[in-house]
């Protein structure tokens, strides 16, 4: 009789015991983004989080209410981010919560530094997405998670969307934590990240840093970015600007949108990569008087735009073989993935790709589509 | 309440048998794959359900000659009494042991990406408890829950790990043959984890109401199990690259957290994914228990196949309970699914040989 | 000694519990004896013939159609015989008198002869005359039944948009009326039996001949017979005595009350039971997919059919796990949501001093409050009940910082999604569902709801109903079938009856258009013949 009975305090036992997992959503300390800074020990971090404080709201549900939201950086020093945490989540009452960060950014003399270790913790603590956007940074780091524009609520997802939308002026890579995590495990010889500065208003865009094989290589700028992009393909926005005859004819291009293919060719002094590149995009500006599409303008515009294509294209492959000694392009991919063989005999693709490999562009065809709504 | 006629279909028995393999192997083939193969992990993979469904045929051939028998009435018949018992006695040692390692490992998972405080024991015994109601319910229960669940699993699944596919590089795929025939080989060894599962055909053939199309079901089962790991495989490694999806303990899982739904009212979709893949993993340890109190009653001669559940339960816990910590449970893993996978194979092999020496029915 | 009577008419019956006597002095004083003191049962005593036979006409006052009695019964055989007599300028023997008066004497449709007291009570508590004759040891049962009883309505419970606008009534007569009105197939077979050792009440199995399953009637009939009740009030007690599962929430057979919906479930293959006293019928077997469908979704086209359906399969699923799916999220994995929606979450709990499983355990069981206290409230003040309560409680709640805005929402669209399933019976199943998968989510998060729902998927998968598995044509899987289950198919499609209830008649339809081209074709030439004129 009494056994019978007893069952069914087990279901009591389980729900007096503890709901070991809840955690209420007002009682968690959502990290929305994270930032790595060095200090004077060069052999630890400063790790900085961003903390949006919630206030109560009422019954009409203003939700963040108007204006910006109140943000918490916290900082704090250790010899690795879970270490970090600790004095972090002593400061909180709410528990820390990784599960919406958005943003991982470092700082440029933290990415002089190899970065790889530093980053093993996002990938193995299960709760963190691998979308996360990431970027190098001008000068501190965490300035970056505490500046927005005036009309921006939450800074740290106004950088998210700031680096998301970065395609669309083509001046530097989108880059997802997951990138990173490919690079790093591949052991890929090298590798672009997006790179910002912090104003007082605003974050900007100015371009890449480009990582060998860990930590920082050098930066491009946007310009400089845009031509190695053209060779990854990534290119598919942006603008050229064509100063045309005496200032006169100024055309600018927009463009719409980028393929390219790469062909390696092998000899005995290297590897010579034949690129085949197509662009597609629109003139949106012209200063001058005539019509913008007569046959005669358009081929003209064309071969203009190709050559500065190719200038941007030269003057990157040249910075990356000459000064960084790094190859970001990809290329070193494409050899290992269809000749294993001689990848592992080269070894120190780097040192390969600065001394014997050439970027050839075979074939550049730029294409005006359209002009706009006027000819 | 007197059970059912206990009959099913060939599409109610193809649905059993995939969900039998189903349940964790998918959730770390890629990973097992990638890591022994490199980006040739798929073909270990291909490889792998070749092999499997050879071993279906191979079973099939031998229970096809005995329609009413399982496993254990066969080898009775052709083995004689102790020997017969005693080879059956390790197949349900190795099954009772795989069931133990798969819940967990189901709860080292859940522990990641569901319930990280929750202790792993009472995650555990959840779900052996849930799985218990269904097993006492007999076999058509199971199938027809089997038919419904999977279909449903799968399609929300798959569907939203294709979308991976957007942003993936499928040249990740290459180069072809990855670390070589050595780590294909080594690939197919780890794969085996991921498709054993099928063997429950041994225990299950009685109840087909029509014995011929139980090859059919079979392969069905098989290559259907084939065609998802293979799937997965080449979209993880397109989305990641064969050495980080090495790397990773549960590479599904995580390939569908980088899947973003514009405008689906969820954020992140792999708990979503992961949460409905659940019901999977209920359904296997539901068939598993079944067939494992199956089994007992057989091998006891009992015919109400029910009253083994619940003594099971413990035994299957204890198992689960045994391994230390997470890469001890890799190894045994691989080395009871591998054992298990080899014994199948050299006991149906054995018994058919024998079959044929005795020429026709033998009877139990 | 008192010589046993030989039979004079035929007897429905074959031997007499409580044997009729010869005598009516005899025979009045057993109905005294039995029936005796209450005053609503009337004797009425009288002669026949020239000789004064005596005779005396048994009734329950209220339940016979008086007018119906005096003309066609009481004055007719009164003139009857004495016209007789007169022709046949003789007098006649009772056993005359009793054969004349059943042949020629009444002028009443249903006429039967009894030697049975058990019949004859049975018979005068349903209604109907007994005509007692001095002289011989059988009576006269005449059916002449008429009481008060609610005329045919559209029913509350079941209303539609399109359909004909009737519902079952108290009266068993009615009901079947309203059947064979629709269905007038001869195999339309009704048979009678009665349930219940005190009240006797009047239960109608009916069923198609031809279509449905010899199997399934013979289960229906061991079934029904196998109850022995003091009192068969409504057809609820018949449901619960012959379901498969009494431990199941779920309903194993499908209630209605509304006359075209059984007249569906005859069509394929079922059994319907209808029972006097209630409007409400039953119907076996009865699967899942019944109780989504409205016979309504066949009266629209299937576009509409479809929608609603699958609105309706949606809104059991978001009845069901909604509560438990909004705790899961907010308490165990708030990485789920959108990271805005988060923090507006979060900011709108901020004062709430419960955790969400409280809130909307509190919420839910003050929604099932409101609805229960609606019902028993008349009219206009319940509906208001309903709303106003809602509202303002709500409202009020919410600016009490008791319960955050989106628990509102989520209890809202709880309670409407209930309301839109079609069948009482699996809207309250799930309603009550909903509590232990709360219970189930707030220890173990996303867990602990799928767990539940495994749960109960294997327990839905392992009921049956009359040996069909509830959850037919999903699993067994029968894909013809399925065109009519979430989807409603045009019906140029529907060429077979659903196998839920093994019919033997599979097919019900041809498609006998003609070829479409032709039919315009026709269509212009028929117009054109009409207009021998022409032009616009």
């Amino acid at each position: 009789m009494l056994r019978w009975w007893s069952l069914l305090l087990v279901p009591l036992v389980l729900l007096t015991s503890g709901c070991w997992d809840r955690i209420e959503v007002e009682e968690r300390a959502y990290v929305l983004g994270l930032a790595m800074d060095l200090p004077e020990n060069e052999g630890k971090r400063k790790i900085s989080i961003a903390i949006p404080v919630v206030q109560e709201s009422g019954a009409e549900g203003s939700g963040n209410g108007g204006g910006s939201v109140p943000l918490t950086i916290l900082s704090s020093t250790a010899s690795t981010v879970l270490d970090g945490l600790v004095p972090l989540q002593n400061k909180l009452n709410k528990e820390l919560f990784f599960g919406h960060q958005k943003v991982l950014v470092f700082s440029e003399a933290c990415a002089a530094k190899p970065i790889i270790p530093w980053v093993d913790f996002f990938e193995r603590v299960a709760n963190i997405p691998r979308s996360i956007m990431v970027a190098v940074c001008q000068g501190e780091a965490a300035k970056a998670l505490e500046t927005s524009l005036p009309s921006e609520q939450l800074p740290p997802l106004y950088l998210h969307q700031l680096l998301k939308d970065i395609a669309q002026t083509g001046s530097a890579p989108y880059r997802t934590f997951n990138d990173l995590m490919v690079f790093a495990h591949e052991k890929r010889p090298g590798f672009m990240l997006p790179l910002i500065k912090v104003n007082k208003d605003n974050i900007e865009v100015i371009g890449s840093a480009v990582l060998k094989e860990n930590s920082l290589a050098g930066t491009l700028t946007s310009r400089e970015t845009r031509g190695a992009l053209w060779l990854t393909g990534e290119v598919q926005g942006g603008v050229i600007d064509l100063p045309g005859v005496d200032g006169q004819n100024r055309l600018s291009f927009l463009i719409g949108d980028s393929r390219r293919l790469i062909r390696p060719r092998y000899t005995e002094k290297g590897i010579t990569f034949e690129v085949k590149l197509i662009v597609e995009g629109s003139v949106e500006e012209y200063f001058g008087k005539r019509n913008v599409i007569n046959a005669e303008t358009t081929a003209q515009a064309e071969a203009e735009l190709a050559r500065q294509i190719r200038k941007e294209i030269a003057g990157t492959v040249a910075k990356l073989q000459k000064e960084f000694g790094t190859d970001a392009l990809g290329l070193g991919e494409f050899v290992r993935k269809r000749n294993p063989k001689l990848y592992r005999q080269i070894g120190d693709w780097n040192h390969y790709f600065a001394n014997q490999v050439e970027v050839k562009l075979t074939d550049l065809s730029v294409q005006i589509r359209r002009t706009g709504v006027l000819r | 309440m007197q059970a059912d006629n206990e009959q099913i279909s060939a599409s109610q028995l193809t649905f059993l048998l995939v969900n039998a393999i189903t349940g964790i192997g998918v959730l770390v083939i890629p990973a097992r794959a990638a890591k022994a193969a490199g980006s040739a992990g798929w073909l270990a993979v291909l490889v792998t359900g070749l092999i499997c469904t050879l071993l279906v045929w191979l079973i099939v051939r031998l229970c096809r000659k005995y329609p009413d028998q399982t496993i254990v009435e066969i080898s009775i018949g052709l083995l004689g009494k102790p020997l017969g018992l005693f080879s059956v006695s390790i197949l349900f040692l190795l099954w009772l042991a795989t069931t133990g390692f798969i819940l967990r490992t189901f709860g080292e998972i859940n522990r990641d990406f569901l319930l990280p405080r929750t202790p792993i024991e009472i995650v555990m015994v959840g779900t052996l408890l849930a799985s218990v109601y269904l097993a006492r319910k007999g076999i058509e229960p199971l199938a027809r829950l089997s038919m419904v669940a999977y279909p449903i699993s799968v399609t929300l699944g798959l569907g939203v790990v294709l979308l991976s596919l957007i942003g993936s590089d499928l040249t990740n795929l290459l180069p072809l043959w990855g670390k070589g025939l050595a780590g294909i080989g080594l690939g197919v060894v780890n794969s085996l984890f991921a498709f054993m599962g099928f063997e429950v055909l041994l225990v299950l053939m009685p109840f087909l109401n029509k014995p011929n199309v139980a090859l059919r079901a079979g392969i069905t089962a098989t290559l259907g199990i084939t065609a998802l790991n293979l799937l997965l495989t080449v979209i993880c490694l397109a989305a990641f690259g064969a050495a980080t999806v090495g790397k990773m303990l549960w590479p599904t899982i995580l390939v569908v957290r980088n899947v973003e739904l514009p405008g689906f009212f969820l954020e992140r979709v792999d708990v979503f994914i992961f949460s409905v893949w659940l019901i999977e993993i209920f359904l296997l340890q539901s068939i598993m228990l079944y067939v494992l109190s199956l089994t007992l009653s057989r091998i006891f001669n009992v015919h109400e196949q029910k009253i083994f559940v619940w003594p099971l339960v413990p035994v299957i816990y204890f198992f689960s309970l045994f391994p230390l910590n997470i890469s001890q449970l890799a190894t045994f893993n691989t080395f009871f699914s591998v054992a298990l996978m080899a014994y199948v194979f050299v006991q149906v092999l054995l018994l058919s040989l024998l079959a044929t020496r005795k020429g026709g029915r033998a009877g139990a | 000694m008192v010589q046993k009577p030989q039979p004079i008419l035929k007897n429905e019956e074959n031997p007499p519990q409580l044997p009729l006597f010869a005598s009516l002095s005899e025979n009045l004083d057993k109905v005294r004896e039995i029936l005796g003191e209450s005053n609503d049962i009337v004797i009425r005593e009288f002669k026949l013939g020239t000789v004064g036979i005596k005779a005396a006409l048994l009734y329950v006052d209220g339940l016979i159609d008086k007018a119906l009695v005096c003309e066609h019964l009481l004055s007719s055989v009164m003139i009857r015989v004495r016209q007789v007599e007169a022709d046949g300028e003789r007098e006649l023997s009772a056993k005359e008198m009793l054969t004349l008066i059943n042949e020629r004497g009444i002028s009443m449709l249903e006429v039967k002869a009894s030697n049975d007291f058990d019949r004859i009570f049975l018979a005068a508590l349903s209604g109907e005359a007994i005509l007692f004759l001095d002289g011989v040891d059988q009576a006269l049962v005449v059916s002449a039944r008429g009481w008060e009883h609610r005329g045919v309505q559209e029913p509350e419970t079941q209303t539609l948009i399109r359909g004909p606008r009737v519902g079952f009534s108290e009266t068993l007569r009615v009901n079947t009326t309203l059947i064979r009105r629709q269905l007038r197939d001869p195999n339309l077979k009704l048979q009678t039996i009665y349930l219940g050792r005190r009240s006797k009440t009047e239960v109608c199995i009916a069923f198609v001949d031809t279509i449905v399953n010899p199997k399934i009637l013979e289960e229906v009939r061991k079934r029904l017979q196998a109850i022995d009740v003091d009192v068969v009030m409504e057809s609820g007690y018949l449901e619960q005595h012959i379901q498969d599962d009494w431990l199941s929430p779920f309903p194993q057979v499908h209630v209605t009350e509304r006359p075209d919906h059984v007249v569906m479930g005859l069509l394929q293959g079922k059994v319907a039971i209808l029972v006097d006293n209630t409007p409400f019928a039953l119907m076996v077997p009865a699967v899942l997919k019944d109780f989504f469908i409205s016979p309504e979704d066949y009266y629209e086209r299937w576009t509409i059919g479809t929608l609603v359906r699958v609105l309706r399969y949606g809104a059991s699923f978001m009845a069901l796990i909604l509560p438990a799916l909004y705790i899961s999220l907010v308490s165990f994995h708030p990485e789920m949501l959108p990271t805005k929606l988060t923090l507006s979450l979060a900011a709108g709990r901020e004062g709430v001093p419960y955790p969400a499983f409280v809130e909307a355990l509190v919420m839910l069981a003050a929604f099932e409050l409101l609805r229960e206290a609606g019902i028993r409230l008349p009219g206009p003040i319940g509906q208001t009940i309903g709303i106003v309560g809602g509202l303002i409680v709500g409202q009020a709640a919410v600016e009490a910082s008791l319960v955050s805005p989106l628990m509102i929402i989520v209890i809202a669209f709880t309670g409407i999604s209930s309301f839109a399933i079609p069948n009482y019976g699996l809207a309250i199943a799930l309603r009550i569902l909903t509590f232990p998968l709360m219970i189930l989510a707030a220890v173990f998060g996303l867990f602990g709801l799928v767990l539940g729902l495994f749960l109960i998927g294997s327990h839905l998968v392992a009921v049956k109903s009359f040996g069909v598995p509830i959850t037919s044509p999903f699993t067994p899987l029968k894909v013809r079938e399925l065109r009519d289950t979430i989807f409603r198919h045009s019906m140029l499609g529907m060429h077979w009856r659903p196998d839920t209830a093994k019919p033997l008649d599979k097919t019900r339809m041809q498609d006998k258009r003609p070829d479409n081209e032709l039919a315009v074709k026709e269509k212009e030439a028929s117009i054109a013949e009409s207009r021998p004129r022409g032009g616009k």
